[in-house]
């Protein structure tokens, strides 16, 4: 491969998304460097293959691993850097642009907006286990969420939550830093024949747009491949993502 | 918006059932019945509901009898769209 097109981050999605996700997110990387771009997939501490254990990981390191791994990607080659963050990693993406981060393009799919919601749906495992063994409600996912931000740990569904990981991931909302002049793709799953957008996710590409953000607001018909049973996929997402980062990356 | 058919696609994407929701009745018993149904289609299908209806559920306002039936998980969705 010569000079790539550009240089896309994969930010992962977060803990039993990234689960359901990775053999879609595998597909578009790989369709991405078809494209000729350059794509690092990374793994945050305690998930995927690399070393540590998700118990010692907090918000901050996170942060700091998407840090190193956009780092490492601009030490590879020249060329414009391109963040692809799925569902919670857009928080993650996020928070790391507010601290400092930069890129040359945002491509968000189906991000999460309140990291809260994103948290409590992934307690709620624990709560739903418990009910079914029971038929009612026991340990709730509101109780987890209370338990781990007045320092206790938790863990749900094989996955061990240290306080500090609760901490940043539950108080972070998806926003863009001041100033933030690179382009932004907002892909948005949706149900086939579903006419009705995702309400939150509208209003925050509208707020941004008024804000003079060149924001793209695509609507992809496709399964929620991170909350399916069985391993889905989309076609459809892989293709509209590699359009978008082909507009956004050098031509060839 | 017909929410009975909202609710059959959320179970049929969900759970994979590659269509079978579709011939699901209001009757049709699910939570102990439909072998797919496990805790963590049950938090797949919730936090679905969520996504595609825009609210939040609260973990007090629902348990195994929501989702006993179709029709249970309708009428819980209609209260919450009130």
């Amino acid at each position: 491969m010569g000079q790539p097109r550009g240089l896309v981050l994969l930010v992962p999605p977060l803990l039993e998304e990234l689960n359901k996700s990775r053999r879609m997110c595998a597909l578009a990387a790989r369709a991405l460097a078809d494209a000729g771009l350059l794509v690092l997939r990374m793994d945050l501490h305690g998930c995927g293959d690399s070393s540590g254990d998700l118990a010692d990981a907090s918000w901050v390191t996170w942060i700091a691993d998407v840090e190193h791994s956009a780092a490492w990607l601009r030490s590879q080659a020249d060329g414009p850097l391109f963040i692809w963050a799925v569902r919670g990693g857009a928080l993650l993406a996020g928070d790391w642009l507010a601290r400092g981060g930069g890129c040359d393009g945002l491509m968000l799919w189906h991000p999460v907006l309140e990291g809260r919601r994103n948290l409590l749906q992934l307690l709620r495992l624990a709560a739903v286990a418990h009910w079914q063994d029971e038929h009612k409600a026991g340990a709730s996912a509101s109780a987890l969420l209370a338990r781990l931000e007045q320092g206790a740990g938790a863990e749900v569904a094989g996955y061990v939550i240290s306080p500090k990981l609760a901490k940043g991931w539950s108080s972070s909302r998806l926003e863009l830093p001041p100033g933030f002049a690179a382009p932004v793709a907002v892909m948005e799953m949706a149900a086939s024949g579903d006419v009705q957008p995702n309400r939150a996710l509208g209003e925050w590409v509208a707020r941004w747009s008024g804000a003079g953000q060149a924001v793209l607001h695509e609507k992809v018909t496709g399964p929620f491949f991170w909350q399916t049973q069985e391993i889905e996929v989309s076609p459809a997402l892989i293709d509209a993502s590699c359009a978008v980062l082909g507009r956004w990356g050098h031509a060839r | 918006m017909d929410i009975t058919k909202e609710v059959l696609g959320i179970l049929d994407e969900v759970l994979s059932l590659n269509g079978r929701a579709a011939a699901f009745t209001h009757d049709t018993p699910l939570l102990g019945a439909v072998p797919e149904l496990d805790s963590m289609a049950v938090v797949g299908v919730i936090n679905l509901m969520e996504e595609r209806f825009d609210f939040f559920v609260e973990d007090d306002e629902i348990d195994g009898a929501t989702f006993a039936t179709v029709g249970t998980l309708v009428e819980f969705i209609q209260g919450k769209l009130g």
